[in-house]
């Protein structure tokens, strides 16, 4: 099954947030609430979590990119 | 009192407070995930608080409440899908979609609507005790608010007013301790159950929320009274929230005790009960597990409910804005 | 029929038709206001108090906030209430039952609630009552949508949209103009209802429009008729309604005579003026052949000194200047 992964909202103020590193690659196995990326967001620094287990099959959002929150930034298959 | 309390009543409640508990696990990890739009306020270590109140009330009865929303719908019976697609936006939303966490309301479990704005409900649920009383129907309302909400005047103006005409309504203050980052006793002069009695009304506070029957009996008392017509009564339920203030708020400071958190979360209102009902032969142990696993079963439909469902149409800004809508003028 | 009396007429058919409407406020049970009482009647059957009960009328203590917080949680559980709020001035106190609760509920909880309750406050401008208690409110709630609003300027227009406002299912706010209050005229006795959102017009004319809100529409009469003696023919349109307003009619109105004099006694800033200059510049340019101007009260307290205060609401002078203005005819000597 097709899970999206989003950039979540952290914080009533939060409108967006940079990618600053992927931990993860294309084709990498991951599991449920695995740390996935960092972003940096207004004042703080957040780690994204994976929201299922199963494969990272898409990466949408690049390193360095300004991100929308609740955009869809990966894609992960699950068994 | 436990003894008048049959073993479907007592698993109810136990089912209720699981409800709470897994419903606010799940909802706190999809606003980490941002499946949940905004943020939510877990009543996750308040189970025992919410559900005793709630099931002193009787299904015809009226509640109104707060941000920290979800467990009081639950509380009252709500069934758990239509409230989590509400929390995502979605069409079948308990709201349509309009109202989201801080604004859940279930008509039909008499839930009269969580309000954004700390204490403003309280005239509400005071409102829905004065048309019982006019209508003479037999119904009680509760209102449902924290410490930080106990400071406001309209809970001393709805006192005031339900004390002198007798209305029958439950002040339930839920102190956790803290407002936001606030401690309680900082920011409040004197206990707040002790203010009752300024307006000749009772004013008890349960010290131990993390029991439900301790909560429900307080509170039971209070809904017979305010049904026989005697009036209001002012109840402040001490008790904990085990999760931060908001799911996503990263606070720089920490400023709750970590002594003082420890004790708390040894005092788990679900594990509590669970050892009671098996210590008193209510229930056994896998008869708790199976009654666990349903919940999980039914949270997770509810979480597939709230992803399958359809976002509302937004072609109608002006939905429900009146019950006799007019055109604009265009 | 005074229009207190007619304000007390409507109460009185509301109260008979349904057992759910109840009235609650400051000093209703001694009727002070003067509209909760049974008039030539009251030898005979008392005020309000004797002939519905004290379950149904009730003085409250004075708590804006939680009359009309409880009025709405009553009205969302079966009841219809009518709350007296006295002075408009006070409805402030109440403000976030009235724009967080009352204007919201419906809307937001996807509509499980209907909130059937009406708002009576009376503006007592014009009377040397100074600031506390001479506010003209109603453009604030204007701009909270979930509301409505009438502002009734005529003992015929309170009697007939007050008993539509209590038979509406939505939040109504009414707002009195105390100057109106001694305004006496023949009125039906029968029940009858005007229905929200349909003005008036009280003079036909075809050079220009007035639209006039409530203390403002007899000011308006008398300067159109002034304005007649010297040859011009003024249109008078009250809209009677705030939310929902009859912006058709006002429409029909200026595409008829091209230009319009808003006169409206709250201040000029986002007044109820400002919104309809704004509705008929947008929606009726073309048929404009003038600017249109508002007569408004300045944006400034309201002085306690009767020396100071009168000559600050529109009056007859004031809109007939402004009609002639518009029109490019020079003002009388």
């Amino acid at each position: 099954m097709r899970v999206e992964v989003l950039l979540p909202q952290w914080g009533m103020g939060m409108s967006e947030g940079v990618i600053s590193m992927w931990f993860k690659k294309v084709g990498d196995s991951v599991k449920e609430d695995e740390p996935l990326a960092q972003v940096e967001a207004e004042k703080v620094e957040e780690e994204l979590t994976a929201p299922a287990t199963g494969v990272l099959t898409e990466i949408l959002a690049q390193a360095g990119d300004t991100v929308e929150v609740r955009t869809v930034v990966a894609i992960i298959e699950t068994a | 009192m436990s003894s008048q309390l049959d073993k479907d009543f007592l698993l109810e409640a136990q089912r209720r407070m699981v409800r709470i508990r897994l419903f606010d696990e799940r909802a706190s990890k999809m606003v980490k995930r941002g499946q949940i739009p905004g943020t939510v306020h877990t009543s996750i270590g308040q189970e025992a608080q919410v559900v005793g109140a709630c099931m002193a009330l009787g299904d015809q009865d009226y509640m109104t409440g707060n941000h920290r929303s979800h467990g009081h719908p639950i509380g009252k019976g709500s069934p758990l899908s239509p409230l989590m697609a509400e929390l995502v936006g979605k069409a079948t939303g308990v709201c349509k979609g309009r109202g989201g966490s801080l604004h859940l309301a279930d008509f039909s479990v008499g839930s009269l609507g969580e309000s954004g704005i700390v204490g403003s409900s309280i005239p509400i649920a005071t409102g829905a005790a004065l048309s019982s009383k006019v209508l003479n129907n037999g119904k009680v309302s509760l209102a449902f608010f924290g410490d930080g909400a106990a400071n406001q005047g309209n809970l001393y103006e709805s006192m005031n007013l339900a004390g002198v005409w007798k209305l029958p309504v439950i002040f339930l203050c839920e102190n956790n301790l803290y407002a936001l980052s606030t401690p309680a006793h900082t920011v409040t002069s004197g206990v707040i159950a002790s203010r009752a009695a300024g307006f000749d009304i009772p004013g008890i506070r349960v010290e131990d929320g993390q029991d439900f029957l301790n909560v429900f009996n307080v509170v039971k008392t209070a809904v017979d009274r305010a049904r026989r017509g005697e009036g209001p009564s002012l109840i402040e339920v001490v008790t904990y929230r085990f999760n931060e203030h908001s799911e996503g708020l990263r606070l720089g400071v920490d400023y709750r005790d970590q002594d003082e958190k420890a004790q708390w979360l040894a005092k788990d209102p679900i594990v509590l009960f669970r050892e009671y009902l098996i210590k008193e032969g209510i229930a056994n142990a896998s008869e708790l597990d199976a009654l666990y696993t349903a919940v999980e079963v039914e949270v997770e439909e509810a979480f597939e409910f709230s992803q399958s469902s359809p976002f509302p149409d937004a072609s109608d800004p002006y939905l429900n804005l009146y019950t006799e809508p007019f055109e604009v003028y265009a | 029929m005074s229009y207190l009396g007619a304000i007390g007429a409507a109460q009185r058919e509301a109260m008979d038709a349904d057992d759910r409407v109840i009235i609650i406020g400051e000093d209703v049970e001694a009727n002070v206001y003067g509209t909760t009482g049974a008039g030539k009647a009251r030898a005979a059957e008392g005020d309000f108090l004797q002939r519905y009960g004290k379950n149904r009328i009730r003085n409250t203590p004075i708590s804006e906030e939680v009359i009309v917080g409880a009025a709405a949680g009553a009205a969302m559980t079966g009841l219809r209430p009518i709350v007296d709020l006295s002075y408009s001035s006070f409805t402030y106190l109440a403000m976030d039952q009235f724009v967080n609760q009352i204007a919201k509920n419906r809307f937001m909880f996807g509509g499980q609630a209907s909130i059937p309750v009406v708002f009576r406050s009376a503006m007592f401008y014009g009377l040397n009552t100074g600031a506390h208690h001479s506010d003209r409110p109603y453009p604030m709630y204007m701009n909270v949508p979930g509301l409505k609003i009438i502002t009734p300027a005529s003992p015929s227009d309170a009697k007939g949209l007050l008993r539509s406002a209590v038979d509406c299912d939505d939040p109504v706010l009414i707002f009195e103009a105390c100057p109106l209050w001694p305004m006496k005229e023949e009125v039906e006795e029968e029940e009858y209802w005007i229905p929200l959102g349909v003005g008036r017009i009280l003079r036909e004319g075809s050079d220009i429009t007035i639209v006039a809100i409530s203390g403002a529409v007899p000011e308006a009469v008398a300067a159109a008729d002034e304005l007649a003696k010297e040859g011009i023919s003024a249109e008078v349109f009250d809209p009677r309604t705030l939310v929902p307003m009859d912006v058709e009619g006002i429409m029909k109105s200026v595409t008829k005579t091209g230009r319009l004099v808003v006169a409206d006694p709250a201040h000029q800033t986002c007044s109820a003026a400002a919104e309809i200059s704004a509705l008929v510049a947008e929606h009726a340019w073309g048929s404009l052949k003038a600017p249109i101007k508002r007569v408004t009260t300045p944006d400034t307290q309201i002085p306690f000194s009767p020396a100071l205060e009168k000559h600050l609401y529109p009056n007859r002078l004031t809109i007939a200047a402004a009609a002639r203005s518009i029109l490019q005819v020079s003002q009388p000597v």
